[in-house]
């Protein structure tokens, strides 16, 4: 899906197609989940929260000047909406028991790909979504944009609005300070 | 350990070939030399492998019908909730504890060191129902007309230093007068004084007389042009406070 089908969507829903809307949704709904759930860390907390980033876009469409961006503007949407959510839960004591010493996420890490390793796995996905759910804000955003999301240098730089040079410096610091959280897990 | 730091800080550039060769070539040095780094490069590695797991994960399968929900349901409830939700009225224990002891704190302050200050409650108020020109009919006063709630006024003898001392007195007929200078009290009490109307209390911001009901129209000569707004008490009645042998009469310019 190249971002002028993407436009032609944006297009299409503008013009009152509602099936339009549902396809974006199709596109961009695991990308969004994804970044989603790492933020928050809760999978319903990211399901909802999901949910609304979409219902806002809808709604918000006509903000969108230009229609090959919808991307870009989804990502800057999803992030407003991840950063007010993450700053609610966090009020509320939701991530206080964030600890990669946590006795209910036993790590054991194994070769072979059983079922216990599939649910091995899952443990250790939720001991690294916790460890990103608990870095500084801007780090967390440029990491999840490029090893989640895949996203360019100059994508991030846009969406984040800041310059391409901080936006590679963050990043190794946000890989370096995400594997000395992990080192215990890792080694 | 400066120079294995620097050569940490080259790692995504590595990563994403943006090194030149030759410092491509002495981080692949380093590393073969450095146990320390190539055990860091190592973990670095690892790290990004397990974000990279993450990107495997399905969302949910009713995530669409969920959105269609949403977006169906009135938008004013949506708009609501989202208001609410900017309002976030949780705080720590300690910080409730906190603005509870800086309340108190500020309250007691208040009590034992600022001068208490003559609020007029509901019962200090009178409702003026008068239509008639109290002092002089034809001059050039203003009389409040109509129902009209004002504060009764208030005039302190003096600043003490306790509350106990403050008193508190109720004019029989209040007047405000507009002040142009602040020699104007002076000229005022020079005219008082003319007609033989002697104020007990003279202050830069007003003065208190007794004087006969009889004497109200000298009192207005007095006033002359100024002008001026009278604020009787309900208990005088329309055409004069004729049932009283000395009227308190309290006078403020401003």
């Amino acid at each position: 899906m190249t971002e002028h089908d993407v436009a032609g969507l944006v297009r299409a829903l503008r013009q009152g197609e509602e099936q339009a809307f549902n396809q974006l949704v199709r596109i961009y709904q695991a990308r969004i989940w994804n970044l989603t759930r790492t933020y928050v860390k809760d999978e319903e907390e990211a399901k909802d929260l999901t949910q609304d980033i979409f219902v806002t876009a809808y709604r918000s469409l006509g903000h969108l000047r230009d229609d090959a961006k919808f991307g870009a503007w989804l990502y800057q949407l999803a992030l407003n909406h991840c950063r007010n959510r993450y700053k609610r839960l966090k009020r509320r004591g939701f991530f206080s028991n964030l600890s990669l010493d946590d006795p209910d996420n036993p790590i054991q890490l194994s070769q072979d790909d059983t079922p216990e390793r599939q649910l091995e796995r899952r443990d250790v996905n939720a001991v690294v979504r916790n460890a990103i759910a608990a870095m500084p804000p801007t780090e967390k955003e440029i990491l999840l944009l490029r090893d989640l999301q895949e996203l360019s240098y100059e994508e991030i730089s846009a969406i984040l609005d800041i310059p391409l040079g901080t936006v590679k410096s963050k990043l190794n610091r946000a890989r370096l300070a995400l594997k000395d959280r992990l080192k215990k897990m890792l080694e | 350990m400066k120079e294995c730091d620097e050569h940490q800080a080259r790692f995504t550039p590595y990563l994403d070939q943006e090194l030149t060769a030759s410092d491509r070539q002495r981080l692949e040095d380093h590393l073969a030399a450095c146990p320390h780094c190539a055990r860091e490069w190592r973990l670095f590695s690892l790290t990004l492998g397990h974000i990279a797991n993450l990107r495997h994960e399905q969302p949910p399968s009713d995530l669409l019908p969920g959105i269609q929900a949403k977006l169906h349901r009135p938008a004013f409830w949506i708009r609501l909730r989202d208001l609410a939700s900017r309002f976030d009225f949780s705080m720590s224990l300690s910080a409730a504890t906190a603005t509870v002891v800086v309340a108190m704190a500020a309250g007691l302050f208040f009590k034992m060191h600022l001068a208490p200050v003559g609020v007029p409650d509901q019962a200090t108020q009178q409702v003026i129902r008068h239509t008639t020109p109290l002092i002089i009919p034809g001059s050039r006063l203003t009389t409040v007309t109509n129902d009209f709630r004002v504060p009764l006024p208030q005039v302190m003898a003096a600043h003490p230093p306790s509350a106990a001392d403050w008193e508190v007195v109720h004019p029989d007929v209040f007047i405000t007068v507009r002040a142009e200078t602040p020699q104007d009290i002076l000229l005022l009490q020079q005219a008082l004084t003319d007609r033989h109307l002697f104020p007990h209390v003279v202050s830069p911001h007003g003065l208190m007389l007794r004087l006969h009901p009889d004497d109200l129209p000298l009192l207005g000569e007095a006033l002359g042009n100024r002008q001026a707004v009278v604020f009787p008490q309900e208990t005088v009645p329309p055409g004069g406070p004729r049932h009283k042998k000395l009227l308190l009469v309290a006078i403020r310019l401003q």
